[in-house]
């Protein structure tokens, strides 16, 4: 069964918590003395409640193509999200100092939690027009040069390396192999098995082939519950 | 060949399963990313513990250990003349230079 409609009646409770909400918002604003607050904020406990043993229930067994299709939902966290959460002093660093800049890609330097950290993580976009900009969260070589720039930049400062996995794969264009993808992926798996500095990665949603092995030759490899780590997109290999 | 968590978990494929809120991480975003925070920070602290040396072997031994086949031969950049790892290795190389003619 096709998730959206498995999450169908979620979606209804959703609504109704957010309109429960926004209800007793506006009761406290306008100062309502009509308006009965416990039995308000009572209703929104049981509606939420009612959500999660829902919820529960549906998630209990799902089939690995259903969890595939939850790890590609646009509202799950992205790299930008969990960087704008969890750490502080965030700086982006663009460009691979060869070709170009590329979007789907996020590097940089911050502070998790008190420790100076670098990095790395796939970034896709929630509308079209983003996605165009981030490539679908599909990498060029550039992409992968640009991550090889910061591990080595991390290597040099000592700093761990933190790695968000959520791709498709690695672009399969024209452009990207004249600029040859295979050698980018290649070259990243052997310099990360060298690294000296701690490299945790985290799959955050799809974690596809090449382009997530590029990124992911860590110390610790860490996963959410509904996500995938596969040698290729499900779509690419169905079988007959 | 796909891996949902639980069949990654069981192959040594990945270490550890970040649990999502009830109805997974769309519905509850920010609950999502804290748990995310809580585990990297876990497994950053145990490794800041280790040295330059330690962090590649345990790397190379991860990697080494993933699947059902249980003794590898240790075609490692690091490999030296015996291996500190898994002494298993260093018996299944020599069955591999038998046949060196195809890695040449």
């Amino acid at each position: 069964m096709d998730i959206i409609q498995l999450e169908k009646p979620l979606q209804e409770l959703s609504n109704k918590i957010s309109e429960l909400k926004s209800a007793s918002q506006q009761a406290v604003l306008s100062q309502d003395k009509n308006c009965d607050q416990k039995a308000l904020q009572a209703e929104i406990d049981g509606t939420e409640k009612k959500f999660t043993a829902l919820a529960n229930e549906l998630f209990s067994n799902l089939t690995c193509y259903q969890i595939a299709q939850i790890s590609r939902h646009p509202n799950r966290p992205y790299t930008l999200d969990i960087i704008s959460q969890l750490c502080t002093d965030f700086i982006e660093l663009h460009g691979d100092r060869n070709f170009m800049d590329d979007q789907s890609i996020i590097t940089g330097i911050g502070v998790f939690k008190g420790r100076r950290v670098a990095i790395i993580g796939h970034q896709k976009g929630r509308n079209t027009k983003e996605n165009m900009r981030r490539n679908f969260g599909m990498s060029r070589p550039e992409g992968y040069r640009k991550a090889l720039r910061i591990m080595n930049m991390a290597e040099r400062f000592q700093l761990p390396i933190l790695t968000f996995i959520d791709t498709p794969g690695a672009y399969p264009g024209m452009d990207a192999e004249e600029r040859g993808q295979s050698e980018a992926i290649a070259k990243n798996i052997m310099v990360m098995s060298r690294l000296c500095v701690p490299i945790i990665t985290v799959v955050v949603g799809e974690g596809g082939s090449g382009g997530a092995l590029a990124i992911g030759v860590a110390n610790r490899v860490l996963m959410m519950e509904y996500s995938i780590y596969s040698v290729i997109s499900p779509e690419g290999c169905p079988k007959k | 060949m796909l891996f949902p968590p639980k069949a990654a978990l069981k192959n040594k494929i990945i270490d550890e399963i970040i649990k999502e809120p009830a109805g997974g991480a769309h519905w509850h975003q920010k609950e999502a990313i804290n748990s995310i925070g809580v585990a990297v920070e876990k497994h950053l602290d145990q490794l800041l513990k280790l040295n330059k040396e330690q962090l590649k072997e345990d790397r190379i031994k991860k990697f080494f250990e993933m699947g059902p086949v249980k003794s590898m031969p240790a075609i490692s950049p690091f490999r030296r003349e015996k291996s500190t790892l898994n002494p298993a290795w260093e018996e299944s190389w020599e069955e591999v230079e038998k046949f060196s003619f195809l890695t040449k």
